[in-house]
């Protein structure tokens, strides 16, 4: 439901006026779908390459801060790109949540492509991040089948969801895809979009965090409310930045 | 059960009943008098302290009371014994007397148990939701006003199956077409205009065949959720004919906007609105208001479709339904939103129709006669229609107190201090009454100013109307126009100069007269301060005669909504919209951010899950905040941008909480400081007649019909 129908609807207060909106339903959030106390892993992985894991991995970790979760990374990419340029709590992901279960509330794992089998089956959360764009599109049902396979295996059954990064509105193949995105993956596709923006690069490869280099840009509108909506499931209130 | 609780209630109002009459009727002498007002006055007071639906209605009850005795005394003791000329003035400020103690006892009676319904769920089952054709009825408005109502009522939140929009054209203009072909809705014109609007949707009843029939003027823009919240009424009760929602006016009127009462005086529209409305509907009365409602085909079929006989079809409409036992029902929940008129003498001329189709109705189909109403709905539909009547009693009260002032003639047969004891607690226990029960939608005082804005306009028309009420034309209201510079226009304010002129020289004429030692001081007292009292509200009714510049064509709304703007050099803002309009916006950035003035940029305004970048150019900036000029927009980011300001279920909800309490020695005070400032700009404004004749009561555009 979005704001504008609950708004109408607190303000009536009628019971059982409900409201039918045929947009995303709001994803739940990892808290109500933890299946264990504490810590809680989170796996950034893709199929495809080259579509922003790491950079946004390395300031997933501040925005998740900036909420108030203590967050973490670790990076299991063999390339090690997250260790070379930002640094990682470790590369061992038993030995780091062994060693973080008391300090961390989130952990994020950067992977490389294609996913680890271990991540897959794993970790608490899976954030598949894709690109708006041709490779990412048709490599959707290659994942998907890749995911309901390690899942049948997994004892964890790490819930499974789509990030699009990278979204540029202007683009007419980027509002199709994200359109059919979300009409084949729904609701599993995340409220948060995060938009195409030059300073998530400039920044990553300064090594530094959007947060530093850019703070009032809307990457970082994006990654808080993506922070949020993975930490309290409030999506569909993605950027409500001012009270 | 029922008559074991109705007889108690019968006698217990028989009992209040003979109290009534006895306070009414036994005569006291004038001190006791005086010393009797001073006590209802003090009781008054104290049960005002209580907030309560009981202490309201234990102060309509003293106002009812007060009043009726000071009708008794004066039909009793003042009234004039001989035929001679005065006799005849005084008759006349009786009987205009007589219609304003009319007016306030039926507008208790409208306004006392205002029924506050709800919206009513909506089955679960979606396949249950039934076909619904939504007609935008246009004839000479631009296009630019007609494309947001099309565009937001296609993207109404119902199955898409069975939602079909229509564009019923009476100026037949191939844009328009071409228009709603590329929008895919429908297109219906006709080959004659017979009957005006009601005409029109007739012609478009009988070419679509939804269940039901949702009527939106061509600029008033449905938000998403209007079927969803109107429809489950209708489902629940056969016999409901009309679901009426309130018309939100998201422009100031031309009184706020040429006043500049815009932020903190409740609008013109709001009293019936907000009071009237919801206060009729209690008694199954409340009437169709020709835009903003959805209608049952099959009622609509059932009074042979939208009544022709009349210029206010969609009253009329109602009045026909109601008589072949068909219920209505008004929604006080805002789902959609229009442009108030734009200048005093459009908004003149609409109600000149208004008070003529009223006036037409009275003599065609008086709801007091024939068959099929309840006596509520009878008077219902009779305050209703005499509230039109206003005019010439309102030309008596502005022009009374000169018959003393300047000729000396008696009017009023009564000691003055007898008229003060019995008159002035009638007056204050009627102005505070009101001032509870709608304060909030319409200040004490600001009726008479609009009444006395109307008064001359439209005294003749419904006199006429009543003695010939077939010879009416209908007149479309022009909207989404604007004043370009500021002027006076004095052509509609000339009978305000006259009356006030006529007052003055009153006013004059009685310092005259107690300098010369005529006529007796209290008179005197008494006429110059009902002089004064005129002259606060004419002078406030001139004020609304100088137009304002209407600043934008396309009117900003306040909206708060996530924004982003993409630079041409591929990075970003996070930003909030402060307000949205259909040629651009202002916009609060997250962090300040260099820009350069006409810089070319995109603004995605994220709502509804959907993201439409908008191409824009800043126009001016400051710290955080831009203003940006939407340029060059496509149909889909055009109608992007129609659903962002106009199609979120909440846009208009908690519009009108800026504005003041009404206190009502306070609010004559501030009428006063607006009607002096009001003749401070008359004096210094260019004149600037309208350029069409107003004398027929028609500003353009005009619609003659058969």
């Amino acid at each position: 439901m979005t704001p504008d129908v609950r708004n109408l609807l607190r303000h009536l207060r009628v019971p059982g006026l409900a409201y039918r909106d045929f947009g995303a339903a709001a994803p739940g959030s990892i808290r109500r779908t933890q299946q264990r106390q504490g810590l809680v892993t989170v796996g950034l992985v893709s199929l495809v390459a080259g579509v922003g894991r790491t950079a946004l991995c390395a300031n997933l970790v501040r925005a998740f801060a900036l909420e108030g979760a203590r967050a973490g990374a670790i990076d299991v990419d063999p390339e090690g790109t997250l260790t070379a340029m930002f640094g990682a709590e470790g590369r061992d992901p038993s030995t780091c949540i062994e060693h973080l279960a008391l300090e961390r509330d989130v952990l994020l794992v950067d992977t490389g492509s294609p996913p680890p089998s271990d991540v897959l089956s794993e970790a608490d959360e899976l954030l598949v991040v894709a690109r708006p764009d041709a490779a990412s599109l048709s490599a959707v049902a290659k994942m998907e089948e890749l995911l309901v396979r390690t899942r049948m295996r997994s004892w964890r059954k790490p819930r499974a969801r789509w990030l699009i990064n990278a979204f540029d509105g202007r683009r007419r193949a980027d509002r199709e895809a994200l359109a059919a995105m979300r009409r084949g993956l729904r609701p599993r596709v995340l409220a948060t979009v995060v938009q195409e923006d030059r300073a998530l690069q400039d920044a990553f490869l300064a090594r530094r965090l959007v947060h530093d280099v850019a703070p009032g840009s809307q990457a970082v509108a994006d990654l808080e409310a993506l922070a949020r909506e993975l930490h309290w499931g409030r999506g569909s209130e993605r950027h409500a930045w001012v009270d | 059960m029922r008559g074991s609780t109705d007889i108690p209630r019968l006698l217990a109002a028989a009992f209040a009943g003979l109290c009534v009459t006895l306070f009414v009727v036994t005569p006291l002498d004038l001190r006791t008098q005086f010393a009797l007002a001073g006590a209802l006055i003090a009781a008054a007071l104290i049960v005002a302290r209580s907030q309560g639906r009981l202490a309201t209605l234990v102060l309509v009850l003293l106002s009812v009371a007060t009043t009726s005795r000071y009708l008794w005394w004066r039909l009793g003791t003042t009234l004039a014994s001989d035929w001679s000329f005065d006799a005849v003035l005084s008759g006349m400020l009786l009987a205009a007397e007589l219609y304003a103690c009319a007016m306030l006892l039926l507008a208790y009676g409208q306004s006392i148990a205002g029924l506050r319904r709800r919206p009513v769920p909506l089955p679960q089952d979606v396949s249950r939701w039934p076909s619904v054709d939504v007609f935008i009825p246009t004839y000479n408005e631009p296009l630019e006003v007609v494309r947001a109502t099309v565009l937001a009522a296609a993207s109404l939140d119902w199955p898409r199956d069975r939602l079909r929009v229509w564009v019923l054209d009476d100026g037949r203009r191939p844009a328009f077409r071409d228009f709603a072909a590329e929008a895919g809705v429908g297109y219906l014109t006709r080959p004659d205009n017979a009957h005006a609007k009601a005409g029109n949707l007739n012609h478009a009843l009988g070419k679509t065949r939804g269940e039901y029939v949702a009527v939106f003027d061509c600029d008033h823009v449905p938000v998403r959720s209007f079927l969803q919240i109107t429809m489950g009424w209708l489902l629940r009760d056969p016999k409901l004919a009309i679901v009426q929602t309130p018309h939100h006016f998201y422009s100031p009127d031309p009184f706020s906007r040429n006043l500049g009462t815009a932020a903190h005086v409740p609008g013109e529209s709001e009293l019936f609105y907000g009071v009237i409305q919801p206060g009729i509907d209690t008694w199954n009365a409340s009437f169709f208001c020709g835009s903003c409602a959805v209608l049952r085909r099959s009622a609509l079929a059932d009074v042979g479709g939208i009544a022709v006989e009349t210029v206010t079809e969609d009253a009329h409409t109602a009045l026909k339904m109601h008589r072949h036992g068909w219920r209505t029902a008004y929604l006080d929940v805002p789902q959609a939103a229009g442009l108030s008129t734009e200048t005093l003498a459009a908004h003149v001329g609409q109600r000149i129709r208004w008070a003529r189709g009223m006036a037409q109705i009275f003599r065609v189909d008086n709801p007091l006669l024939g068959r099929g109403l309840r006596l509520s709905q009878r008077l219902s539909y009779f305050a209703a229609m005499l509230h039109f009547f206003s005019g010439i009693p309102r030309l008596v009260f502005l022009l009374a107190p000169v018959a003393y002032l300047v000729f000396g003639w008696h009017i009023f047969n009564a000691l003055p201090l007898a008229a003060v004891a019995y008159g002035l607690p009638h007056l204050i226990h009627s102005t505070a009454c009101n001032a509870r029960i709608h304060g909030r939608f319409r200040h004490s005082f600001w009726s008479e100013v609009y009444e006395t804005c109307l008064a001359s306009y439209t005294a003749i028309p419904t006199t006429l109307a009543l003695i010939a009420p077939r010879t009416g034309r209908f007149n479309v209201t022009a909207k989404g126009g604007r004043v370009d510079a500021p002027y006076f226009d004095v052509r509609i304010a000339l009978p305000y100069l006259l009356l006030a002129a006529v007052n003055l020289a009153a006013l004059a004429a009685g310092g005259w007269k107690l300098r010369t030692g005529q006529g007796d001081l209290d008179s005197l007292a008494i006429n110059a301060a009902w002089t004064l009292h005129n002259l606060i509200i004419l002078g406030a009714a001139v004020g609304a005669a100088c137009e304002r510049p209407q600043v934008r064509a396309a009117q900003r709304v306040p909206a708060r909504l996530p924004a982003m703007l993409r630079f041409s050099d591929g990075t970003t803002a996070a930003a909030e919209t402060h307000d949205l309009g259909r040629d651009g916006a202002g916009i609060t950035l997250r962090a300040p951010a260099l820009l350069s003035r006409r810089e070319q940029l995109w603004v995605s305004l994220f709502f509804f899950d959907e993201e439409q970048p908008l191409p824009a150019e800043v126009l001016e900036f400051g710290g955080r905040s831009v203003r940006v000029r939407f340029t060059a927009l496509t149909l889909e980011q055009e109608a992007h941008l129609v659903r962002a300001i106009f199609s979120r279920a909440d846009a208009w909800l908690g519009w009108s909480e800026g504005h003041r309490r009404d206190r009502p020695l306070l609010t004559l005070l501030q009428i006063a400081r607006h009607g002096i400032a009001g003749v401070g700009r008359a004096l210094a404004l260019p004149l600037r007649p309208r350029p069409r004749t107003l004398p027929s009561g028609v500003p353009a555009p005009v619609r003659s019909q058969a």
